[in-house]
């Protein structure tokens, strides 16, 4: 419940930051820069303010938008690639199994981060960069997953029954199987999320994120950790925002888990 | 066994192979025409065609593959597109032993600390103790290395020093590369403290995450093994509770740990490029770091590819260890 009430938190709040602050996320304020930047917090500015004397609590909550946007289409890239390749893998066995889990032993064979800073490295920065990178990385465990449940399910009665009654592949598949191995699927998901936030940030942080002046948690990190002698301020909220969300995401992924394999819950 | 060990072992230079090609598609096909970098976007169609043709771009992709790979096979990493000097290879020489040197200590302080939360909740399984350290390691997973890092340096950076793996006032004579331990062997004892008080924050910054996965599967695993009849035999049998934990229980509990501990060195790899961002560490990360700065897809390729096939072999060798301690997982018996 903590977990999703930490979800809920920073979908209201970027959500509704646009209307609620009377500060602009992205434009530079005019005025005396050298009197606005870098301000510790205060009344007016509740987090302080950014090397651009920009409020620090409109850019974390609007960079929500940005941070939670690559998580989710992070998780759905690997999941879009990684469920029909697991799934074939798993229901049909011999050369597709060899072949697409060969492929994913390669993928496992770098370090994840290291694998998603060659992809960023290799294309270039940016917002699709970040999502494919990340993305990519994501693949291996949908795919596994989807196969081992495929692999338990393929050999159960209600599968032969459908079969015997002359169900085709992609009915068995998709209508049969599929719905029933769920499930776990949603827990990586969700875990899958807060864990491609971190990845996302991390390559923010060295330069292979999104664009400069974009509110995104990790870049605004990198610009915070660059000032931090000046002010640890920017830092100090970019930072927790990404620790508080994925934690929310991992709190709501564990307690899903718990919810539905009941093994689990026998040894707690 | 012995069949195991074989096959896992022939079996390394094929995933060898398919790391080297990953990297070379990624840092020589997909980036495009490196002479654009190298030359600028303004010269000359002619310069960049006798460019391409000296680095042997103007071959097929095939041909420039089994280049790349003969070369590999020589310990040639190549050279970076635009700085002078160091070839790749010699830079990674430098480079690869602060990395791993920062990697161990983190290891050491994640399973020590990872095995002791974990035992202590599971033994005190539903009371504070436990609610608090599985708080503690939820929270550790959730946390990005780089902002516990910074979080370290203002908390502690007026009592430890930051940047680098040695005070600049000390000249050591690198022999191994591995500065504790070259400074142990050179026998000076204040370039040693030294250098285990620089190699304290990144270490503890880098091994929060694996310390915390490492006591929620300890935790895990040893709840398995408490609840089983043996232990409860030890146990009526007048065992003392801690002879009972820490001889009985936790050598089954360690098996799950074991491929754990495998996949965290990759983890910590990967991280410490991370970690040596924040703390300056001179070592792979730094040098990866440098390099997407200035776009030289060949020392990311190098370095990419040393991490990658370090955690390849360390993997092998954590399922070697893994098949020896537990007959079980000799595979066609699992």
């Amino acid at each position: 419940m903590a977990g999703l009430g930490l979800m809920t938190f920073f979908a209201l709040l970027a959500g509704t930051i646009g209307w609620a602050s009377p500060y602009d996320p992205v434009r530079i304020p005019d005025g005396d820069l050298a009197a606005l930047k870098l301000a510790p917090p205060s009344s007016s500015h509740w987090l302080g303010t950014d090397h651009a004397g920009r409020d620090l609590f409109t850019r974390v909550f609007f960079a929500a938008r940005v941070s939670l946007f690559i998580g989710a289409a992070c998780t759905a890239f690997s999941l879009v690639l990684g469920l029909p390749l697991g799934a074939a893998a798993g229901y049909f066995g011999g050369w597709a199994d060899q072949g697409v889990s060969r492929a994913l032993d390669v993928l496992l064979s770098f370090p994840s981060i290291l694998l998603a800073i060659a992809i960023a490295a290799s294309m270039g920065a940016g917002l699709g960069t970040v999502v494919l990178a990340v993305g990519i990385v994501g693949v291996p465990q949908f795919a596994r997953q989807v196969r081992a449940s495929v692999l338990t399910l393929r050999e159960q009665d209600f599968v032969t029954a459908s079969r015997a009654l002359g169900a085709g592949h992609g009915r068995i598949l998709f209508l049969d199987i599929l719905p029933n191995a769920l499930g776990p699927i949603i827990v990586l998901a969700t875990l899958g999320v807060g864990t491609s936030i971190l990845m996302a940030a991390g390559l923010s942080f060295i330069g292979l994120g999104v664009e400069a002046g974009t509110p995104e948690w990790g870049l605004m990190l990198r610009e915070g950790y660059r000032d931090r002698t000046l002010s640890p301020w920017p830092a100090l909220f970019s930072g927790l925002a990404i620790s508080l969300s994925v934690l929310g995401f991992n709190l709501f992924g564990d307690g899903l888990r718990d919810a539905l394999d009941p093994r689990s819950t026998e040894v707690r | 066994m012995t069949a195991y060990v074989l096959r896992r072992l022939l079996l390394l230079p094929v995933v060898l192979w398919a790391v080297s090609l990953v990297v070379f598609v990624l840092m020589r096909v997909v980036p495009g025409d490196p002479t654009v970098s190298i030359l600028g976007e303004k010269a000359k169609e002619a310069d960049r065609k006798a460019l391409r043709e000296r680095m042997g771009l103007d071959k097929p992709l095939p041909v420039q593959y089994a280049i790349y790979l003969g070369k590999l096979l020589q310990g040639d990493l190549g050279r970076p597109y635009k700085a002078a000097g160091d070839t790749v290879a010699q830079e990674i020489r430098r480079r690869l032993p602060p990395t791993i040197e920062l990697t161990l200590a983190a290891m050491a302080i994640a399973v020590l600390g990872g095995l002791a939360l974990g035992i202590f909740s599971a033994v005190y399984k539903n009371t504070w103790v436990d609610y608090l350290s599985m708080s503690v390691a939820l929270a550790g997973v959730s946390v990005p290395i780089f902002w516990l890092g910074l979080l370290l340096i203002l908390a502690f950076g007026r009592f430890l020093p930051i940047g680098g793996n040695l005070g600049v006032e000390f000249f050591l004579e690198p022999r191994t590369g591995f500065v504790i331990l070259d400074a142990a062997l050179a026998g000076e004892g204040e370039m040693f403290r030294d250098a285990l008080l620089h190699l304290l924050m990144p270490a503890v910054a880098l091994a929060t995450i694996p310390l915390a996965m490492t006591a929620r599967i300890t935790r895990a695993s040893m709840l398995e093994v408490l609840g089983s009849d043996y232990i409860r035999t030890a146990r009526a049998k007048g065992a003392a509770p801690w002879r009972v934990i820490t001889r009985h229980a936790l050598r089954n509990a360690l098996i799950p740990i074991v491929t754990l501990v495998g996949l965290e060195f990759g983890y910590l790899l990967g991280g410490a490029v991370l970690t040596e961002t924040v703390f300056d560490w001179p070592g792979m990360g730094t040098y990866i770091l440098h390099s997407v700065q200035n776009t030289e897809h060949e020392s990311i390729g190098g370095a990419v590819l040393v991490l990658s096939s370090t955690f390849v072999v360390v993997n092998l060798a954590v399922d070697l260890l893994y098949a020896f301690i537990d007959p079980r997982v000799r595979y066609g018996h699992a």
